[in-house]
This record gives structure tokens, sequence and C-alpha cells, in this order.
């Protein structure tokens, strides 16, 4: 029985291992599926713009995540059938990711131009982009 | 950026020549990421010196070193890899002069993952995995082959359309027909992961599935082969081997005597003889009476006696002294009482002397 407990421990802590080693790959494929799913429900007409980075410096890719994550937050949906699945993606968008770069002398998120949503999410697939072309490659 | 870009020929003065009008915009590529081109006319389009700025972010605009013309025209700019630059906003200014005046062409503002537009697939293989299953492999020239997904299109040589489907690295097809004979094809395209596009590769070279006599050519052939047997080959055959044969049969009596047997039945011929004339040759075969007649013998003849003359006393016998059967030596003077073969042949002799 115990020999049975330790080898179930034991798969656990592998599959743990396994699942840990390579999360951010997927975690980036899923965050790009997101983004393209809410361009799709998201609410364009009389709605605030948001500010939107563009072009941001390779090594500020993690302050520039931090800003779409934080303007996630005023997204609106298109219409209230939709507005639990709207939430729950906006809650996965939200969710904390590790990007190794550095956050010193990065333009503030309100420095940069105010966009339509639509506008915002574009941006927004990019830097999921770019991540993936950095980090995956 | 997706959507439609804002039209790059706002507003026309007036005074400019009329066939400046029609500049249709300028599209760029990014071929496999190897070079990139951007083109913004054609034959049809006005005479003019065309001239292409381009930038990043915060750099100064920069000439473009390799024009492509035509006609002596600049109709569009050659990048090499190095001028690619991904994920930053990438502007081209176009400026257009014409005896001298000069035409505002806006710039225009572009991501370059988005407009790549990877070189066919290659080296297309088809694996038999099972019985009835197909696996279509091929190698990608992209250098990125994980930013790719592709299409495949497929036919068999009794399909009119062509069946479209997405595919991963590997198409497995899974219930293939033997009696058929199919054509694929494979393209490519970045993912959604790596860009915003779809642009797709040209389709790639074809591969083909099926053996050689199920391709559509000879596939016409076997068709038209059972009515060349019927209507051609087996009525010439036909009419050669009677031919033949009757040419045969006139030419050799052997093989005459072989077809048509002549064994000779007489029981139909025999049967008055044996059934009404008893057997009677003669009158069966309608021989007249003194024929008949004259067959039988009517003569007489005297009996001839004749005698053997028996043979004289002390004659010698037959045989010569030495010519005498040898007896056994102790036996010659023995009575001829014994049963052996030599004392009876003796004896015989001595009784035929």
């Amino acid at each position: 029985m115990e020999r049975m407990i330790i080898c179930c421990l034991f798969f656990f802590c592998s599959s743990m291992l396994l699942s840990a080693a390579a999360p951010t790959k997927l975690r980036y494929k899923e965050l790009v599926k997101t983004v393209i799913e809410l361009k799709k429900i998201v609410k364009v007409k009389d709605v605030e713009f948001l500010n939107t980075p563009e072009d941001s410096e390779s090594k500020c890719l993690s302050s520039t995540f931090n800003c779409f994550q934080n303007a996630s937050l005023h997204l609106e949906p298109a219409n209230s059938q939709s507005s639990r699945n709207f939430d729950v993606m906006i809650t996965r968008l939200r969710r904390p990711i590790i990007i190794d770069t550095i956050t010193d002398n990065c333009s503030p998120c309100e420095s940069y131009a105010k966009e339509a949503p639509r506008q915002f999410l574009d941006s927004f697939l990019s830097l999921l982009q770019e991540v993936i072309n950095i980090h995956c490659s | 950026r997706q959507g439609p870009e804002p039209p790059l020929y706002h507003v026309l003065p007036t005074c400019l020549p009329q066939n400046l009008l029609p500049f249709a915009g300028v599209e760029c590529i990014v071929f496999n990421d190897q070079y990139l081109t951007c083109m913004w006319g054609s034959k049809e389009m006005p005479t003019a010196n065309y001239s292409l700025y381009y930038w990043i972010e915060n750099h100064m605009p920069v000439e473009c070193k390799h024009y492509l013309q035509e006609e002596g025209i600049n109709t569009g700019c050659w990048f090499n890899h190095s001028e690619i630059i991904q994920f930053r906003t990438f502007y081209i200014h176009i400026n257009a002069s014409h005896e001298g005046r000069s035409l505002v062409i806006p710039t225009k503002a572009m991501k370059l993952q988005d407009l790549v537009k990877p070189a066919p697939p290659v080296n297309l293989t088809i694996q038999n995995i099972s019985n009835n299953q197909l696996q279509l492999t091929w190698d990608s020239m992209y250098n990125k082959p994980r930013c790719l997904e592709y299409a495949v299109r497929y036919k068999s040589n009794k399909d009119t359309r062509w069946t479209h489907l997405a595919s991963g690295k590997i198409f497995s097809f899974p219930s293939v027909d033997y009696e058929k004979y199919y054509t694929f094809y494979v393209k490519s395209k970045i993912n959604q992961y790596c860009g915003t596009t779809q642009l797709w590769s040209e389709w790639s070279v074809p591969v083909f599935w099926g053996f050689p006599s199920w391709s559509p050519a000879l596939g016409v052939a076997e068709k038209q082969a059972p009515w060349f047997w019927i209507h051609v080959v087996l009525p010439t055959a036909s009419l050669m081997l009677i031919l033949v044969l009757v040419i045969l049969l006139i030419r050799m009596e052997r093989v005459w005597v072989i077809f048509m047997p002549r064994i000779p039945n007489p029981s139909k011929n025999f049967d008055e003889l044996f059934n009404i004339h008893q057997g009677n040759f003669p009158e069966w075969a309608g021989v007249s009476k003194d024929v008949v007649e004259s067959f039988k013998p009517n003569y007489s003849e005297s009996f001839c006696y004749v005698s053997e003359l028996p043979p004289k006393e002390g004659s010698l016998p037959l045989w010569g002294g030495h010519d005498k059967p040898r007896a056994p030596p102790g036996r010659s003077s023995a009575p001829a009482s014994s049963s052996s073969p030599g004392l009876i042949l003796s004896k015989k002799s001595y009784v035929g002397v």
C-alpha cells in the first residue's frame, strides 16, 4: 500500500514538473486564442478608448504586457448574452504570467496613445506574437 | 493591421495630369522571411518618377536601395533580409513626381510579420502506414516551421472537385480506395501565433498515389480494352482460325480423316446374306445356277493305295558304335530295371533298333 502511494506521488510530481517545464508556450497560445475570440465579442461603439502600447522595445515586453493586462479591464462585451463568456476571457487575460525582461526605464502605460478596442486588441495580439517569437524560437 | 486600409490617394489636385490618377496603392509581401518586395504599379501605371522611403519608429527614413523597374519606371522596391524588421511598425512613403509636380501619397504603416508568404512545402512523401491509411509528409522551406499551418487538397481520378482540408505537420488520409489514383497538393501559411495573415504560399508540386495502371491515361486505355478485344481481335482471330482449318482440310487428307473418319460399317450391307440367304454367298451375290453348277465336282477317281515298307531284321542301328549314348561305366551291364533317365534313354535306343 505504501509503495502504491509513493508511486502515485512520484507520478504526480513528475507530471507537475513536466507541465511546469513548458507552461509559458501553451499559456501564450491560450492568450492568443483568447484575444482573437475577444475581438469578435468586444463592444466597439460608444466605448472608452484605451492606452495602447505600440512599438515598445523588446526589453520592455513585460511592462507592455502589464499595461495590456490592466487596460483590458476596461473592455466591454458587445451584448449582455456574451458577458459571462467575456468575463471569463478577461480573467484569463489578466492571470499573471512570467516574462523575464527588465521593467526599468520603460514608458508608463499612460504615455501610449489611446486607441479603439479593436485596435487595442490587435496591438495586444501583436505583442503576444512577438513574445512567442522570442521565447519559443 | 487588420481591416481595410485607408485609401492612399485621398485628394488629388485638379492641376495634376489625369494619367496619375489610377495609383492603386502599394502591396508588400515578405517572401519566406528572406526578402521583402513592395510593388505599387503595373504597365498601366502613369509615367512618373517614383521613389520609396521606409523607416521604423524613432529612425530616419531611408530610400529604397533596389528599385524594381518596368520599362524604365520604378514600380517596386526589393528589400534584403537585413532590412526586414518584424514586430515594429514599418512605414513606407512613396514620392511621385511628374514634370516638376509632385504627388502626395500618404504614408503606409504595416507590421511585416503579418505580410509573410512562406515558400511552398517541398519533398512531399506518401507512406502507406496500414491497409487503408495513407500518411502524407513534407518539408518546409520556412526557417520557423512551428509558425506554419498547412492545407492539403486532394482529388482522385474519379472525383471532379478538389477536397480541401486543414492539416498539421502530417496529413493522414484514413480511407484510401485502391482502385483510385490520387493527387495531393500542400500549401502553408503563417499561423495565428506568429502573425495575422491570410497569405498562403503557392501550392506545392503535386504528389501522386496509386499504381500506374490507375493513372487517368491508362484508365481510358483499360476502358477501351474490352471493346477492342470483342470487336476487333476476336473476329479476326476466329476468321483466321477458320481459314487455316479449311486450308488444312483441303490440303491434308490426314487432317480430313481426323475430322471425318472413314471406318466401314458392313453390318447393314450384309444383313440379307445372313438372314435371308443363310450365308449362301453365290445366291446372295446373284450368281447364275449354271455357274454354280459348274463349280460342283462331277468327276470320279480310282483310289491309289500307298503303304510303307516294314524295316529289315539285323540292320545297323542308326547310330555308330562310338555314337551310342554313354552309360555310367559301372552300370552298363546292369539290368534295365532302374528308373534313371540315362537308362531309359539307352533302353529306348535299343528299342528303337
